[in-house]
């Protein structure tokens, strides 16, 4: 049943970045693609995990304020060879931007990214008051 | 079970069953046959062609090479593996997931002028690249027209 309803939310999303896509295509300089994005919850911090496939760390720029987080930069695809002729091209390619807000107060500075075979992690650290505690009830 | 499919008239349940088991029956082994796993996912594609190879690139991020099956036979190339989805750490919760995981597969035929015994794999960051050589004889070659002068 999960697996029906996990399916059915990505053909959701694919069809809803066709649409954006194809609304963006003859905007030159907008994102043109989404990376695809997981987000994992601790009660101490959050994850995300980007596909950004053949991407180095100098084309990614993350951006965290307060409330709010964005990735985005460019994917560049392979420099072709000298007469090298492209039958077929389905791979995603040039600028993609994408937001999220955050609705907890976040610690900035232990924010930890990594980018492993075209997979960027993030661990955003939550603020200390904002990680829950657990509150002992006293006995009268 | 706390989710059962609706089956407001049992008897059409019933009637469709059977009318499975007669095909089964009429059709002997081929229906029998187990239907085969599904491929959950197709890696997307780029193929280009310089002059001496054929140059294949598959977006496969976060897909370890060894959970990488590339296989050639008879002129045709499959790309088969696995993308395990993310393990939920102990009091991990799952808030979005977009990412595709579970079976990947892609096959395709290669042209006739593929060299099949010359061929080159690499991944790095995500990304397989696959370089088959043409064979010699098929490299374009000039040839001269004789006529009188």
């Amino acid at each position: 049943m999960t697996d029906a309803l996990q399916t059915l939310d990505q053909l959701r999303s694919e069809v809803q970045s066709l649409f954006d896509r194809a609304e963006r295509r003859d905007a030159p300089g907008l994102a043109t693609w989404s990376p695809r994005v997981d987000i994992y919850e601790t009660p101490d911090a959050i994850r995300l995990d980007v596909d950004l496939p053949g991407m180095q760390r100098e084309d990614v720029h993350i951006e965290l304020t307060h409330d709010s987080l964005t990735i985005s930069g460019e994917r560049k695809l392979e420099k072709r060879a000298e007469g090298e002729e492209t039958h077929r091209t389905e791979r995603v390619a040039g600028p993609f931007s994408r937001s999220f807000s955050i609705g907890v107060d976040i610690d900035p500075a232990k924010t930890t990214a990594r980018l492993v075979d075209g997979v960027l992690t993030l661990t955003i650290a939550k603020a200390p008051h904002a990680t829950p505690r657990t509150i002992e009830i006293n006995a009268e | 079970m706390l989710l059962r499919p609706w089956e407001p008239f049992p008897a059409v349940g019933d009637l469709r069953r059977e009318v499975d088991r007669l095909f089964r029956e009429a059709l002997g082994d081929a229906a029998r046959a187990e239907p085969r796993e599904p491929a959950g996912w197709v890696p997307p594609m780029d193929f280009s062609e310089t002059e001496d190879a054929y140059v294949l690139r598959f977006d496969l991020p976060g897909v370890p090479r060894d959970a990488v099956e590339l296989t050639i036979e008879d002129y045709v190339l499959t790309l088969a593996g696995e993308r395990e989805a993310a393990k939920a750490a102990e009091g991990e919760r799952a808030i979005r997931r977009e990412r595709v995981t579970g079976r990947f597969h892609r096959s395709l035929a290669l042209p006739g002028t593929a060299d099949t015994s010359h061929v080159d794999a690499k991944c790095h960051d995500g990304v397989l690249e696959v370089t088959i050589a043409k064979s010699k004889e098929t490299k374009p070659h000039k040839i001269a027209i004789a006529g009188p002068e």
